[in-house]
């Protein structure tokens, strides 16, 4: 057996780089995938919370005042366990099949990985400061000065990338979700949405204490 | 060395089930006819009866499953589902067509 395994082991494919960015989870799961999932969590929240920004809701991502250092991590746990709890829920009820409650668990948490790469973007000086002065134009009814093309350039590639990543966090929610709850087409999807909304509001509730004056 | 050809499981020309006629000894030339269904796990593809085998060889442990196929635990777990699936259709096929 342990010759076979052995052979098994040298034979098999090498998973394509695509694989590992959209479909991760048919190689990782359970603990591992937990680990490094609360390690992007906390990296995310403390980026935040150093920078100014927020993931104040599953699917949210909004510039706002430093807070203390630990309320951006929290924002990110919160979010993580709403839409997991929730898409446990949906995945019980509409799973023909047993699931382990860590596999969703955790490869939920390594699904937020993406958020790491839009919140580092959010922090980029070029875009808080075109941001700021589209603010202050805005309010000042365009008596400030106006930004510069430079900063507005990156202005335009750190939303773009921000909207990749956040669309991309979504695709690995779901394919956790389907793989995880063995769940495949209009089911899967269905129930995926339904759980991210509910989740999206939850979330919003959890959280209101943290966030209010 | 000869490759092993595959066992053929489905009618080529209507795709329904295929069943044994005929056996015979390779050593005497023996030869049985009659009309035997496939065994359900015969009727599984390839790809299927090597995961079972593994799967057995590996005493049953999806943990260990993961190690030899190089996947995670869910994608193991789904695959035997998957299969255990199929194995229940095709019993109650068999089921069907004995009635």
């Amino acid at each position: 057996m342990s010759d076979n395994a052995a052979e098994d082991r040298r034979s098999r494919p090498r998973p394509r780089l695509t694989q590992w960015l959209f479909d991760p989870f048919t190689y990782i799961a359970g603990e591992p995938a937990l680990a490094l999932g609360l390690v992007a969590i906390v990296a995310t929240g403390i980026i935040g919370a150093v920078s100014g920004a927020h993931v104040d809701g599953v699917l949210d991502l909004h510039i706002g005042p430093s807070p203390a250092i630990w309320v951006v991590p929290v924002e990110g746990i919160i979010d993580w366990l709403c839409l997991a709890i929730v898409l446990f829920i949906t995945g019980r009820l509409a799973s023909r099949t047993a699931f382990r409650a860590i596999d969703l668990f955790g490869t939920q948490a390594l699904a937020h990985a993406p958020m790491l790469i839009a919140i580092s973007a959010c922090a980029a000086p070029p875009f808080r400061r075109y941001l700021g002065a589209v603010i202050t134009h805005l309010i000042s009814s365009g008596a400030a000065a106006p930004p510069s093309a430079a900063d507005g350039v990156v202005f335009m590639l750190v939303v773009v990338v921000t909207v990749a990543a956040i669309v991309w966090m979504v695709a690995l929610m779901y394919r956790s979700y389907a793989l995880c709850c063995n769940l495949r087409g209009a089911r899967a999807a269905a129930t995926f949405v339904i759980g991210l909304l509910v989740a999206e509001v939850l979330s919003k509730l959890a959280m209101w204490p943290l966030l209010k004056p | 060395m000869n490759q092993m050809k595959l066992l053929p499981t489905l009618c080529p020309s209507c795709s329904h089930a295929l069943a044994i006629k005929r056996l015979s000894c390779p050593q005497c030339g023996t030869e049985v006819e009659g009309f035997y269904d496939l065994p359900v796990l015969a009727s599984l593809s390839r790809d299927d009866q090597d995961f079972i085998v593994r799967f057995v060889s590996a005493s049953g442990s999806l943990k260990e499953m993961t190690k030899i196929l190089g996947v995670s635990y869910p994608t193991v777990r789904n695959r035997l589902d998957d299969i255990i699936a199929r194995l229940g259709r095709l019993q109650d096929e068999r089921e069907d067509g004995h009635e």
